[in-house]
Order: C-alpha cells, then structure tokens, then sequence
C-alpha cells in the first residue's frame, strides 16, 4: 500500500507526519519504507538517521549530436515540445535544463544522428532506519526538473507492507509524480486561510489522480473554521487533529522524533494507522 | 545580401511602436532590411512557450535569416542559440522606440552583447 504524506502549503507538518508514522507502522509490525520525495529539501534523515546507507548519482538520458551523419535539417527541433534542442547549420545544440528525456528527437531525426548520454542530476540515497526501508532522493543545485528522480525513487519501492512517501510541498509536477499512483493520500493542513487555500488545490490534485484524499489538521486548535467547513462540504474524512504543542515543535526543532515520547502525537497516530489500515476511508478509487 | 535586423517590441506595429526589453518574452519583433526601406512585423509566437521562449524566438530569428537582433536583454539560453545560429546581439536602454533603438544603432551608440555578461 502506497500512502503519500502532501499537503499544498509547505510547513504544515508532512515531514513530522510521514517519519512518525513510518515509526509507528513499522512499530507495529508492518513492513514499512519511508520515501522522502522532497528532493528539492530532504529532511526525513534528520529524524530516521539511516544506517548501512548506499548512495547512487541519477541520471536521465540526454540527445547528443554524435556523427557527421546530421543534415541540419531541424526535424528534432521542431519536433521538441520543450524548445529544448536547436539545430544551427553546423551543429545541433541541446539545452539540458528545457529537455524531458522523452526521445522523441532521436525517433525524428531521418539521419540517426542523434545518441542519448545520461545526464546526471541528483543522488539518491538508501538505507535501513531500524525496521524502516529508507529512500530518499536528493535534486543538485540549479537543476529545474525533480520528476525524473521522484519517478526513480518511487519506482524501487516494494509491493508488499506500506510505503510512506513524504511528497514536496505545492501541487505542481513534483507533487504529481509523488502522488501518482497512491493508495492512500492524507493531507496535512492547518486551519488557516492559507492552509485552506492549498488544501484544495491539493484536494483537486488528489482526487484528478484517482484518490479520494483524507486529512490531518495540524496544529488543530490555532486559526478559524474555514478549513473544517470545507472538510464538512466535500466530506473528507479527518484521520486525527494535532492541538498546538511547544514540546511538540521542540523535539522536531531538534530532530527528535516525537512518536516514540509524544502520547498525544502517538494517540493521534495510532487512529490514524488503524483508519489507513483498516480501509474505512476513501483512498484509491476502485 | 542586405543585412536584416530585428528589434524586439510590445506591438506588432511601426517603426513608432515602443521596444519591449525583452527578447524571447517579446510580443514581436520588427525586421528591418537596411536598404530595402521595408518593415515587417512579426509575432513572436514563443511569448507563451511554457519554457525555452529564449531558444524558441532565436529559432524564428534563424528562419527569418536575421542577422542583428536589437533588444533590452537577453537571457542565458537565448544568448547561447543566438550566437551558435550567428546573430548579433545588441542591448538598448529602456524607453526607446524601434526608430530611436535602430538610429542609435546605425550611429554606434549601442551596446554589443558579450558572453561576459554571464560571468
């Protein structure tokens, strides 16, 4: 089962939801993976220390001129959606950034000419948190495209027990491919304008995905109703609420993590891993 | 053959239409054939290219088979295709229209666009 942790507005709590339950499924004998997808700000480390880690750079394939065959005659430029490659009189030049390694140049090009090279553009990272599967991905600097490696990520996770992948804030490409192809979302929200007003693009995205989302309201007692009118509206289901709790903030502040010393983290948890487990809310449409 | 220069510019208009500052972003341009007293407007269809409007627009400079392009700036991308396909770049100053940026340059008062500037 494949549980993505996403939220729209950034620093709601997904990291501090994702780490916790990873914990508390695997403490409760589940087989559990942690993916933090979040590779533009990885941060699960800071709470699940892996262990015996491997790590990898990733690479995606890139068009390269590679004979004297080319005729100059623009096929592949004009056929890149991206603008990403431009055939000159002597020379066909590819900018990295614009390409989505989709090939469609090389199958263009009446002359073979065309090769594709990897390109790296990130690292990813895997390991044991204790009983945790650990992934987790980590984009280089300056480099716009994070779908490869979230795809990448994702792609060698397990089909047995339960995968939390910690998905990056927003709703656009990066969360898409984080979400895509979820069991289960749970949204992380606070009840502020700002939280509500995330909270349902990530809604939109989720369900256009196939996924009937649930939601944790994060620091449940701060803000105003808006947030739990809208939830009553579209009846999404509230897997738990998390009252504002400085002891709370402090252990995450210094990468603690808080299930296994929190009770009031922990009970709202422990509802949360039986309504994901049991399958009484929404999740993956049939 | 003459040498054809384009002015990036908000209206695909006259030579009396202000410049736009941008290149790839550009809503047109102006093709100016020195001696053929001839304008042509052309709209640049890469204004709402979701990415590479930079590549995209030097791409239609090379079509049209300009030599000179006249613009406010030019980003890194646009720079590169620019000058793989050959075309001159010179930055004008703000303010001016097609006519006063195409006077400056034939004057010489213009600046030509060099790799430094990325640097």
């Amino acid at each position: 089962m494949k549980v993505v942790i996403a939220s729209g507005k950034g620093g709601t709590g997904k990291t501090l939801i994702a780490t916790n339950l990873a914990w508390m499924l695997a403490e409760g004998g589940v087989d559990t993976t942690y993916v933090d997808a979040d590779v533009e700000a990885p941060n699960g480390h800071l709470f699940l220390h892996p262990t015996q880690v491997t790590t990898s750079r990733f690479a995606s394939p890139l068009p390269t001129l590679i004979g004297p065959t080319c005729s100059g005659c623009g096929d592949c430029q004009r056929f890149c959606a991206f603008n990403a490659i431009l055939a000159t009189a002597d020379k066909v030049l590819v900018f990295p950034e614009l390409c989505h390694s989709c090939g469609g140049c090389l199958d263009a090009c009446p002359d073979n000419a065309l090769e594709e090279l990897p390109r790296e553009s990130g690292t990813l990272t895997v390991g044991e948190a204790g009983p945790i599967h650990f992934r987790s991905g980590h984009l280089d600097v300056g480099e716009p495209r994070s779908t490869p490696i979230i795809e990448a990520l994702l792609e060698g996770t397990p089909d047995t027990g339960v995968v939390v992948v910690d998905a990056p804030p927003g709703t656009s490409c990066s969360a898409v491919a984080a979400v895509k192809g979820a069991d289960q979302v749970v949204l992380v929200t606070e009840p502020t304008p700002f939280g509500l007003h995330d909270l349902e693009l990530a809604v939109d995205l989720s369900r256009k995905l196939g996924c009937q989302p649930s939601v944790i309201v994060n620091r449940s007692d701060l803000g105003d109703a808006q947030v739990r009118n809208y939830l009553n509206a579209e009846s999404i289901p509230v897997l738990a609420e998390i009252p504002f709790d400085r002891d709370l903030s402090s252990y995450y502040a210094e990468g603690v993590l808080a299930a296994p010393v929190h009770e009031p983290l922990r009970q709202a948890l422990e509802k949360t891993v039986s309504k994901l487990l049991n399958g009484s809310i929404g999740g993956k449409a049939a | 053959m003459s040498k054809k220069i384009a002015i990036t510019v908000q209206r695909a208009g006259a030579l009396d239409e202000p410049m736009d500052p941008r290149f790839g972003r550009a809503p047109a341009f102006l093709l100016v054939e020195e001696g053929a007293h001839q304008v042509t407007a052309l709209e640049n269809s890469a204004t709402t290219a979701a990415q590479g409007a930079g590549a995209a627009a030097a791409a239609a400079m090379a079509d049209q088979s300009v030599h000179v392009v006249i613009s406010g700036r030019f980003g890194p991308k646009a720079y590169e295709a620019l000058a793989a396909l050959g075309v001159e770049m010179w930055t004008a100053p703000g303010g001016l229209t097609a006519q006063e940026a195409l006077d400056r340059y034939r004057s010489g008062d213009l600046q030509r666009m060099a790799m430094e500037t990325f640097r």
